[in-house]
């Protein structure tokens, strides 16, 4: 994908989210006599991103195509965030210490570029630093962590 | 009397070893490159939760000091900068390692770090009370003005590109926005969803862009574990590698640079990473022997050094001052101070004068163990340097998710963790600054709060605003900056296709 191209769909995305967002500022009912209600700011500062939008998008029109920008490694993003989505799910049913050891092997296998696993190393490593995380938070700082069934 | 029950609270147990650890920690993260001073803040906020506020400003205000810091380490010796602000350090740096004398060049580096923060400390000490005395007599006029002015600028510094600085401000302010309105308690764009009646908290969403974000980038593009990088042997020497005549010599570089640091921390949006830059532009174009400079010179290192750090004082001032952060980290403390329920600005050395002068030794002593520290416990983190990155961002994103769980007990906030850090990673590769946004998050409710007091004593008149000296000056400053940008961004453009005509 080009820079031009990622700042006309960048452009589009904000012009859109300014477009609807401004329709719901102007919905909130104003419960002052000189109009400064809740919308007032809103309503100004998605004028304003709309306003921006459109500059990018036009700059980005009018302009050079600019450099094509390969992307690398999404997958290995999708796998982060995925891998993170997973644990906030899993949490609260299966508890802190658990997930988090499964959360960091995945992140350490995740984030390793091919031909330097090694599965063992990293799963102890895991499992030592999820609990010493666990430990520092609940017995040191005094904080709650979901428990799980246990 | 007040002031010097501040300065005896820092001398506890608990603080000292808050400082101690927080330069440690902080020295680490900024010598690993890919972590940031903003990072080492953001994952250990958190922490701060049960800890007193003299202890909590201690720790948060040692991982400032030494993030900046830390980063001449890898700048020194493995020619990368571990943070934005050592990128100069670097020119000289390395090649002095290179050429046998690392030991020198980072006893220099430690000891202009160490000084420049100093400089800076006594800046705050002196400049922040006079400030706050004056900023005591502004209203909300003056309050939205000067805050409108620090997100503008920010905006346009950020990335230097304007429009695109300005969005992400605008979605900042837009995200502030969720939850009940200031003044009449509106519930606005929350779409029915009870979790964000009180709007989004600012740790999930600060680690989300700060950390989790960070942590995608990495991903796109891993480094091997294998890619260990050849360190150069260190010897540390003498005193610091500076004996008496060298120390006068670089006297008046030191002083520039920390003049320059101390300009450049005080304006908003700036930041360490241009302070280091421009002291070493200013430190060749002095010197008799300009050539000498990117060759392994001592005084690009002492330019470089002195500006970052005293550029740490000044970032304080408009923050302690007006409670009104001038730059990421800023920001940060800024949620620090709000997570302790004190809010930071003029009225705080009314209602919490002992605290301000905690924060300010705090300051001094993190520079004296900082200087301690880098200098014995150098050859560790030489050594940390080469932990795989693997398996410290794992460690980084598993904080994160403590770190949001802890503001609130509820999993929602890591809901917004993930959402920020995804948003984070999106606006990273679409060029988008991040710092905006933040900013805009941050001081989205001062500044809607201020217009929204200021209009309703106005009667929604426009005119009071243009009445007032302070909100007048600020005003207008916007609007030039804004317009400024606008026509020189337009005439480069101009001249650049005019000279593809040409050619």
């Amino acid at each position: 994908m080009t820079s031009r191209r990622q700042d006309l769909i960048s452009a589009a995305v904000l012009l859109l989210a300014a477009v609807l967002i401004h329709m719901q500022a102007r919905g909130i009912t104003s419960r002052f006599k000189t109009g400064v209600d809740s919308g007032f700011l809103p309503e100004i500062v998605t004028a304003m991103l709309g306003v921006c939008a459109l500059a990018i998008g036009l700059r980005a029109t009018l302009g050079a195509p600019g450099e094509k920008r390969r992307a690398t490694g999404q997958l290995r993003v999708l796998g982060v965030l995925g891998g993170l989505v997973l644990a906030t799910l899993a949490m609260p049913v299966v508890g802190f210490l658990p997930v988090a050891a499964v959360l960091l092997f995945a992140q350490m296998v995740v984030l390793t570029p091919r031909g330097h696993h090694q599965p063992v190393f990293k799963a102890a490593i895991s499992v030592l630093m999820a609990a010493a995380i666990w430990a520092v938070f609940t017995k040191g700082f005094g904080l709650i962590l979901p428990s799980g069934p246990f | 009397m007040q002031n010097l029950a501040g300065i005896l609270d820092v001398f506890a147990f608990a603080p000292l070893l808050a400082i101690f650890l927080g330069v440690t920690v902080g020295i680490v993260f900024g010598s690993i490159p890919g972590l940031t001073a903003t990072m080492a803040v953001a994952l250990c906020l958190p922490m701060t939760f049960g800890m007193d506020p003299v202890t909590a400003l201690s720790l948060l205000v040692g991982l400032y000091i030494g993030g900046i810091s830390g980063g001449l380490i890898a700048a020194i010796l493995i020619n990368i900068p571990g943070t934005p602000s050592s990128i100069a350090t670097t020119f000289d740096g390395f090649p002095m390692a290179q050429r046998g004398e690392a030991g020198r060049a980072l006893g220099i580096a430690i000891l202009y770090s160490f000084l420049g923060t100093l400089v800076g400390c006594v800046v705050l000490f002196f400049l922040a009370p006079p400030l706050a005395r004056i900023a005591v007599t502004f209203g909300s006029f003056e309050y939205f003005a000067i805050s409108l002015f620090a997100l503008t600028l920010v905006a346009g510094l950020a990335s230097g590109n304007l429009l695109k600085g300005l969005a992400s401000a605008c979605v900042g302010l837009l995200v502030a926005m969720i939850g009940m309105a200031p003044v009449d308690a509106y519930n606005r764009f929350t779409g029915g969803f009870h979790a964000l009646d009180s709007g989004l908290s600012l740790l999930p969403v600060l680690l989300g862009l700060f950390a989790v974000a960070e942590v995608l980038k990495y991903a796109e593009n891993p480094t091997s574990p294998d890619e260990g990088h050849a360190m150069p042997k260190v010897k540390l020497g003498g005193f610091f590698g500076v004996d008496a005549r060298q120390f006068r010599e670089y006297l008046p570089n030191f002083l520039r640079s920390s003049a320059i640091g101390i300009g450049v921390g005080l304006l908003p949006g700036i930041g360490a990473a241009a302070s280091n830059m421009l002291a070493y532009l200013a430190a060749r174009s002095a010197s008799k022997q300009p050539d000498t400079f990117g060759k392994g010179n001592p005084q690009g290192i002492v330019a470089t050094e002195s500006a970052n750090n005293a550029g740490i004082g000044s970032a304080m001032v408009p923050l302690i001052a007006l409670g009104i952060p001038g730059d990421s980290v800023t920001a940060l403390l800024l949620g620090g101070f709000l997570i302790h329920g004190i809010q930071p600005g003029p009225l705080m050395f009314a209602m919490n004068g002992d605290l301000v002068y905690s924060v300010f030794t705090a300051m001094a002593l993190a520079a004296v163990v900082m200087l301690v520290v880098e200098y014995f416990g150098i050859r560790l983190f030489i050594r940390i340097l080469s932990v795989p990155k693997n398996y410290l961002l794992a460690v980084v994103l598993l904080m994160c998710v403590v770190g949001a769980y802890a503001t609130n007990n509820r999993m929602f906030d890591v809901w917004t963790l993930v959402a920020f850090g995804a948003l984070g990673h999106v606006m990273n590769r679409f060029d988008y600054p991040l710092p905006p946004l933040i900013l805009g998050f941050i001081l989205g409710p001062v500044i809607e709060e201020n217009l929204r007091s200021a209009l309703m004593s106005s009667r929604g008149a426009i005119l009071p605003f243009f009445e007032r000296p302070v909100t007048a000056f600020f005003l207008v400053a916007i609007l030039l900056y804004v317009l400024g940008t606008l026509f020189l961004g337009l005439r480069a453009t101009r001249r650049r296709k005019m000279a593809e005509i040409r050619a």
